[in-house]
C-alpha cells in the first residue's frame, strides 16, 4: 500500500525498536516539574509521574518523554537539580518497562549522559543544540537524538519580535545542519529526528506556516517529530485558553500526519492515537481495525 | 472413490483483501477450508459452482468465484472448472446444468459457493424479513438430508426477495446429486451454519456414493 506520505519520512530507530517511514508514533509527555503550562505540576511527585507513565503506556503510547524543566521562563533549575528530578525516575521507569522507549527532554549534555547511563533511549533537545556536546553523548550511548529549530534563541526564552525571511527555509537549513553534524559526531543516521519546534522561536504565524508546509521538512529524508499539544499557536488560532485546545491540537495533528510527520509529542494519548490511526488508515498505511459492513 | 459436494459461503469478508487488522471471518474461513480438505483429502481438482453477482458494477469475476478459488487454494485444491450460473436462473436450467456437470466431470468433487438469506435481522444487509427464517430452514434441512428434490423446491422469486444468494448454485448441486445412483442416496457428513451479520453462512459437506 502507498500512503499520503509516500516519499516522506525515514526509517527510525529508538532503543531496540525500528519503525518504518509510514509509522506514526505517540510520544507522551511526562513532566517531573511543578510548573509546566498544561498540567501545572500534576505529576511533580515521583509516584504521580510513575502513575502517569503507567497510564500512557496502557493507553498505547510508543514513547514517554520525561522532562525536569518547563520550557517557559521561570525558576532557574541547574543541572544538579534537573538530574535529581529525572535520573532516578528514568531508572525506575526502565526497571518497570524494559521495552518502552524512554525519551528525556533536556538540552544539557551532563543530564543526557546521566539519563542515558540508566537506560534512556532518546534525547529530546528542545532548544536547538544550545549545548553542542549533546550529539557526543547520544553517539556514546547509541541513543537517538531530536534536533530542533528554535531560530537560535537561548533556552527558556519566549520569542519576541522574531522575523524570518522564510521560516520553513530557516528551519530546513538549521535542521539539516544539526542532523548532519550529529551523524558526523557518531550518532547513527536512523536515530536522528528533526523537529520544527512549533512556538519555539516562532510566533503563531510562523508555527502555522511550518504546519502548512511541513512536507518541505518531512521530505528531507529524516523522521520528523512535531510537538503541537495544546500550544499557544492553537490557542491563538481559535482564541481558546489552555484546557480548551484539544480539538485544535488534533486537527493540526491530522494535518501533520497527512504531511508525513512520524512522532507526536502529546498530553492526550488516547485521542492522538485515534487521530493518527485514522490518518494511517485513510492513507493506506494501516488496515482498518475490523471490516464487516457490506462484506458478510 | 467417493466424491463430494461441498457448500461454502461467498462472503467477500473471506477474501484477504477485505480483512481488517482483526480478521472477522477467520473461524468461518477455517471451517470452510476444513470441510474442503476433509472432502477432497487427496487434493484432486474440483469444480466450482457459483452465481454471478447480483450487484455487478465492475469487470471482476463474480465474488463467488473469487471466494471459491481462494478457499480451494487454501485447501490445496486445484480448480478444474468454474461453472457460473445466473443468480436468477430458472430451476430447471440449474438442474440441467448440474446434470451436465456430473456427466462431464464424473469423478470431480463439486464446490458450491452459496449463502442463505441476507435478511435475517434489523442490521442485516437487506434488513429483517421474517420469511427468511423458514426459507433458510428449508435450505439447511435439504442439505442435511442431501435431498435434491428439496433443494429444487426452493422458490426463485421468494429467494430473490429474501436475498438468498445461493439458490441457483444449490439447485445446480441438486442436479449433481440427482445423477447419483437412484437407490443409494448422498449423505450429509458435516453441516455448519451461522449468521452473526444477518446473512446465513453455510458450510456443508455431502458425499455421493
Amino acid at each position: 500500500m502507498s500512503g499520503s506520505a509516500a516519499g516522506r519520512g525515514a526509517v527510525l530507530r529508538l532503543g531496540r525498536h525500528e519503525y518504518p517511514a509510514s509509522a506514526r508514533l505517540v510520544m507522551a509527555i511526562v513532566n517531573r516539574t511543578p510548573d509546566s503550562f498544561y498540567d501545572k505540576g500534576i505529576s511533580w511527585a515521583e509516584d504521580a509521574a510513575l502513575d502517569r507513565v503507567r497510564m500512557v503506556a496502557e493507553q498505547g503510547a510508543d514513547i514517554v518523554d520525561i522532562g525536569g524543566i518547563k520550557a517557559a521562563p521561570g525558576v532557574e533549575i541547574d543541572a544538579a537539580e534537573e538530574k535529581r528530578r529525572v535520573v532516578g525516575f528514568v531508572e525506575r521507569v526502565r526497571g518497570e518497562y524494559p521495552d518502552l522507549v524512554i525519551s528525556v527532554d533536556t538540552w544539557r549534555s551532563e543530564v543526557a549522559r546521566a539519563v542515558c547511563g540508566v537506560g534512556a533511549d532518546l534525547i529530546n533537545d528542545a532548544w536547538g543544540g544550545a549545548d553542542p556536546e549533546l550529539p557526543t553523548v547520544a553517539a556514546e550511548f547509541g541513543a537517538s537524538l531530536v534536533c530542533t529549530h528554535t531560530g537560535g534563541v537561548t533556552p527558556r526564552t519566549r520569542p519576541h519580535r522574531i522575523e524570518y525571511d522564510d521560516v520553513v527555509a530557516d528551519a530546513r537549513s538549521s535542521l539539516l545542519r544539526q542532523a548532519e553534524r550529529a551523524v558526523s559526531m557518531g550518532v547513527e543516521r536512523e536515530r536522528v529526528i528533526i523537529d520544527p519546534a512549533h512556538d519555539f522561536g516562532k510566533n503563531t504565524w510562523h508555527s502555522l506556516e511550518v504546519t502548512r508546509r511541513l512536507d518541505e521538512l518531512t521530505s528531507l529524508g529524516w523522521p520528523t517529530l512535531v510537538s503541537l499539544s495544546n500550544k499557544d499557536f492553537v490557542g491563538e488560532s481559535l482564541d481558546l485558553p489552555v484546557g480548551e485546545r484539544l480539538t485544535g491540537t488534533l486537527a493540526a495533528t491530522a494535518l501533520c500526519a497527512w504531511l508525513g510527520a512520524q512522532v507526536y509529542r502529546v498530553h492526550e494519548v488516547v485521542e492522538t492515537r485515534q487521530v493518527l490511526d485514522m490518518v494511517s488508515v485513510v492513507a493506506g498505511d494501516l488496515r482498518p481495525a475490523r471490516t464487516v459492513r457490506g462484506l458478510a | 472413490m467417493s466424491r463430494s459436494v461441498v457448500v461454502v459461503p461467498s462472503a467477500p469478508m473471506l477474501l484477504p483483501e477485505y480483512s481488517g487488522r482483526t480478521d472477522a471471518a477467520a473461524e468461518l474461513r477455517s471451517c470452510a477450508v476444513e470441510a474442503l480438505t476433509a472432502a477432497v483429502p487427496d487434493g484432486d481438482p474440483v469444480v466450482l459452482v457459483v452465481a454471478n453477482d447480483r450487484e455487478q458494477r465492475g469487470t471482476r469475476p463474480p465474488l463467488g468465484e473469487r471466494v471459491g478459488r481462494h478457499l480451494a487454494g487454501l485447501a490445496g485444491l486445484p480448480v478444474a472448472e468454474v461453472a457460473v450460473v445466473p443468480w436468477d436462473a430458472p430451476v430447471d436450467r440449474c438442474a440441467a446444468a448440474g446434470e451436465a456437470l456430473a456427466a462431464s466431470h464424473p469423478e470431480a468433487s463439486v464446490v458450491v459457493v452459496a449463502d442463505g438469506s441476507a435478511r435475517r435481522g434489523e442490521k442485516a444487509p437487506g434488513h429483517l424479513d421474517e420469511r427468511a427464517f423458514a426459507v433458510d430452514e428449508a435450505l439447511v434441512a435439504a442439505l442435511r438430508a442431501a435431498d435434491a428434490e428439496a433443494l429444487l423446491a426452493l422458490d426463485p422469486a421468494l429467494c430473490a426477495d429474501l436475498l438468498v444468494h445461493g439458490r441457483a448454485p444449490l439447485q445446480v448441486a441438486a442436479g449433481v446429486l440427482g445423477r447419483a445412483d437412484g437407490t443409494v442416496r448422498a449423505r450429509c457428513e458435516a453441516l455448519h451454519t451461522e449468521d452473526p451479520f444477518g446473512v446465513l453462512h453455510v458450510v456443508a459437506r455431502l458425499t455421493l456414493p
